[in-house]
């Protein structure tokens, strides 16, 4: 959505939602408003053209942009409830083992998001700050796409934790923060670090086979031992889940460059 | 923004045509504009516009205007179509200070009655006085209404 003819393109379409915004009450609307409309617009067919799912093929020999637009907001809609529902199934059973940015976060923040979002006329605002961090972080995105992805981490967070016993989590928890329940901190990077470290812990080969790796400061062999211990603990534990897996994977790169530099008792227990 | 208004969708033809049917309302009250007229005032709307900082995406403001203010007491053939220029003007200023509370209509009808009658034609009084106490409440009022909804949220 780069170049003016593009943006020519759009300019009946952004017409017809500022009509639609003022309910044929004005005539004009601030510049502030309408760059705003056309966010809403270009969002809404980029969100059409991903591949994922139906998607509206750019190549096109006429494109119309108002169908293109109508296709993108449609395929917002449906992302929308597609996170509400995804939410609705595990906040029930969500445990937030006493961490109160966790709590108010997914308990207040998130169904704050479904209230207020807007996906005719501001589909491109995420409405929330998103303060409890997540495994991976959501850069780059916003609106619907931040929010889809971030309800999917907790979820996968929470699939994760709650294997273990609720007071064994907390346990984990307290050590590594007495006052863990007032911290901003992710709670299942403190908790998968810690099983690792058990795993590695009772299996001697396994630990003296880290130390020679740590010992030649090889990052690469760090991460891939680091990959194949988790890849196993979710094979036995986790029902072979790959996109738990997937998700877990993104703390091996940062967990790797610790352990090279800190060492196994202070990173792992 | 570039130096059209890049929402509007009317040429400038059908905007003088459209403009140009209106004398056959305002003929019956002495009003009329020339082509020439016609042009410098959609011409002058586009540079209010642009100086208020605000995008037109329907015509017939301009219409709506004179339809508003061709019966008035204090309008003469000699300065239709300047007064009409100055009317725009208060009009586009008086969206933004409203922070676009008031539908056209709305602002159009108040403009009229308070020109016809506390500011007895007066535009500068209209301008300065009027529209900004009325303005003012408006504000006050949606200010009011803000801190209403915040709080039954909480």
């Amino acid at each position: 959505m780069e170049n003016n003819d593009s943006m020519e393109e759009l300019l009946p379409v952004v017409a017809w939602l500022a009509q639609k915004y003022t309910g044929g009450e004005s005539s004009s609307v601030t510049y502030e408003r309408a760059r705003y409309l056309m966010e809403a617009v270009i969002y809404c067919i980029e969100e059409g053209r991903k591949e994922n799912g139906d998607f509206y093929p750019v190549c096109q020999e006429k494109p119309d942009a108002k169908k293109e637009y109508e296709f993108g907001y449609e395929k917002v809609r449906k992302k929308v409830e597609q996170t509400r529902l995804f939410y609705n199934d595990f906040i029930d059973d969500f445990n937030d083992y006493g961490n109160e940015n966790y709590r108010d976060t997914v308990r207040k923040g998130i169904p704050g998001f479904f209230r207020y979002y807007d996906p005719r006329f501001a589909p491109q605002e995420t409405l929330i700050t998103m303060d409890y961090p997540t495994i991976k972080p959501i850069n780059g995105l916003s609106g619907i796409d931040a929010i889809f992805d971030y309800v999917n981490y907790i979820g996968l967070e929470q699939k994760f934790l709650q294997k273990f016993p609720e007071e064994y989590v907390v346990d984990v928890l307290t050590a590594y923060h007495r006052c863990y329940q007032k911290v901003f901190f992710n709670l299942c990077r403190v908790v998968l670090r810690h099983i690792l470290g058990r795993m590695i812990l009772e299996h001697p080969k396994l630990e003296t086979g880290l130390q020679s790796i740590l010992k030649e400061q090889n990052r690469e062999k760090a991460e891939e031992f680091l990959k194949g211990l988790l890849h196993q603990l979710i094979w036995q534990q986790y029902k072979k889940d790959r996109e738990l897996e997937t998700y877990l994977f993104y703390e091996i790169p940062d967990l790797a460059y610790e352990l090279l530099q800190f060492g196994i008792e202070k990173v792992l227990l | 923004m570039d130096e059209k208004n890049w929402l509007s969708l009317l040429s400038e033809k059908d905007q003088v045509n459209a403009l140009m049917k209106t004398n056959q309302v305002t003929n019956r009250f002495g009003l009329a504009l020339s082509e020439e007229e016609t042009r410098l005032l959609i011409g002058q709307k586009q540079d209010v516009l642009r100086q208020h900082q605000r995008v037109e995406f329907g015509g017939g403001v301009l219409e709506k205007l004179i339809f508003a203010f061709c019966d008035s007491n204090y309008i003469r053939q000699d300065d239709y179509a300047g007064t009409l220029g100055r009317l725009l003007e208060i009009f586009y200023l008086y969206k933004n200070e409203s922070l676009d509370e008031l539908t056209d209509d709305e602002l159009i009808d108040y403009m009229r009655q308070a020109f016809e009658g506390e500011c007895y034609g007066s535009l500068e009084y209209l301008e300065e006085t009027c529209l900004e106490d009325f303005v003012r409440k408006i504000r006050r009022r949606s200010a009011h209404l803000s801190w209403r909804e915040n709080e039954d949220g909480k």
